[in-house]
């Protein structure tokens, strides 16, 4: 008896490992996020007026990496906290976000993503490197 | 004295500026009092109108501003804290006018329609233009930073040439080949690598250093003043929008008001923001990679021996670096440490 659970389990133990593998070769990740995962970090360091929390969404190699990691500039934009993502929609590393004030405006904004190809463990991240209103550049 | 005397003629020959046909330069505005160091090698205080002669020099304050024009063909700008001289050298038979920026900074305009298009140029440094507005920065350590606001600028020194298109910059150290070309929108000067290797450079005349430092300091002091004023003033407007934006009830109404109002002023403060903190962020950088090594290398350095000329450097470098607690950090945040 005691045998035959023993083979159970490890029989279980090695589908579980395969499924693992499997899925980290196809280049799922445990750890990674999706782009929307990191413009809902963007908008939550925003309502919480987090400097440091904006930068650490940001794509270092943009221009303004450094000029724009202040609140000032931030909320020039953002100005009807706190925002929740109303709508969003992908299209390859570019998302169209409509973001909802706390007076119900709407704030309609294009984000260009650069994908950041992590470890099998941590996985794909994401940082922005444009934001457009109107086709007009706000960051970059 | 033989080690000054080499400096100043290596610092004359590094420093570029400009080259150009024989032109009459006329000074055409003046603000403080300048001065002129003529021919016969006394100081003079500078007047509107005087013409400029070669190997004259035009010699700025902390508060002065001088203007040069050249005919209808350039407009030379010498910024506070300047040394500017006009030089002649002998190129292909014919004598050419070098202006040189032996220390601080000066911006100049070409006009392209004006005839031959000039050089910049000397023994490290030579830059091609055309129609170009371009702005030179004289480094304390003796490397050269060229700004370009408009028109081409093709920068070869050490053998090798960067091509640079308008908002684009690139640094030159002394001796060396242009780094690598960036964008000026938006992101601020890295003065990270402009003292590697320079230390001894640097030291050699510690108050010197010190002074064209402060000199840049004061041109970044001037540009921040300038855009912050021009981000209250937008910021005022900004936010009245967004209130008058918040109070609209007919959703329609509010986003068109929201793309043809509001949005002009918030991108208009946006930016102001970005360029103030382009000269916060580029006094930063010079004060950690500049004058924070060159204060460390002092004091270590006389730790044992303390003279007058170590006190001076000390006096100089705290009421620098007051001026810079006051003028710049307000406009920092934990982020940019």
């Amino acid at each position: 008896m005691n045998k035959k659970n023993t083979l159970k389990t490890s029989t279980a133990l090695r589908w579980i490992a395969l499924l693992l593998a499997a899925a980290l070769f196809a280049g799922c990740s445990l750890t990674g996020e999706t782009i929307r995962d990191r413009i809902d970090k963007f908008i939550t360091a925003i309502n919480n007026q987090d400097p440091q929390g904006i930068k650490d969404c940001l794509d270092p190699s943009a221009a303004s990496y450094n000029t724009a990691s202040t609140l000032a500039f931030w909320d020039t934009f953002f100005n009807d906290r706190p925002y929740a993502i109303a709508s969003f929609s992908q299209s390859g590393n570019t998302a169209t976000v409509h973001f909802s004030g706390s007076n119900g405006s709407d704030l309609p904004m294009v984000f260009s993503m650069t994908e950041n190809q992590g470890t099998l463990l941590s996985g794909t991240t994401y940082s922005i490197r444009r934001i457009t209103y109107n086709s007009q550049t706000i960051f970059e | 004295m033989k080690r000054s005397i080499l400096i100043w003629i290596t610092i004359l020959f590094i420093i570029p500026v400009g080259l150009l046909l024989a032109q009459n330069t006329t000074v055409t505005y003046i603000e403080g009092d300048p001065r002129i160091k003529n021919n016969r090698g006394t100081i003079e205080s500078l007047d509107y109108g005087a013409q400029l002669a070669t190997g004259e020099s035009v010699i700025t304050g902390k508060k002065d501003l001088v203007e040069l024009d050249q005919g209808n063909s350039a407009t030379i700008r010498i910024k506070p804290n300047t040394v500017f001289t006009i030089r002649e050298i002998e190129q292909g038979g014919q004598k050419e006018q070098v202006l040189s920026t032996i220390t601080g900074s000066v911006s100049m305009r070409f006009n392209r329609l004006a005839g031959k298009e000039p050089k910049i140029g000397t023994v490290s440094t030579i830059a091609g233009i055309r129609g170009t507005e371009v702005t030179i920065f004289a480094g304390p350590d003796g490397s050269s930073l060229f700004i370009v606001e408009s028109g081409l600028v093709s920068v070869s020194a050490a053998g090798q040439t960067v091509e640079l298109g308008a908002q684009e910059a690139v640094e030159v150290p002394a001796g060396g080949p242009p780094g690598e070309k960036f964008s000026v929108i938006g992101r601020e000067l890295d003065f990270s690598k402009w003292s590697q290797g320079k230390a001894e450079e640097l030291l050699a005349d510690p108050l010197s250093s010190l002074d064209r430092s402060a000199a840049l300091l004061a041109q970044f002091k001037a540009g921040l003043e300038e855009w912050v004023s021009n981000y209250e003033k937008a910021r005022v407007e900004s936010e009245a929008a967004a209130e008058q934006m918040k109070s609209m009830t007919d959703k329609e109404a509010q986003n068109k008001y929201r793309d043809e109002v509001w949005f002009p002023l918030a991108l208009q403060t946006g930016n102001a923001i970005l360029n103030y903190r382009y000269y916060t962020l580029s006094a930063l950088s010079l004060r950690r990679f500049v004058l924070g090594p060159l204060y460390m290398q002092v004091r270590t350095r006389n730790i044992l021996h303390q003279d007058g000329s170590y006190q001076e450097f000390m006096n100089r470098y705290q009421e620098i670096i007051k001026d810079f607690q006051t003028t710049f950090e307000p406009y920092t945040n934990s982020t940019d440490y």
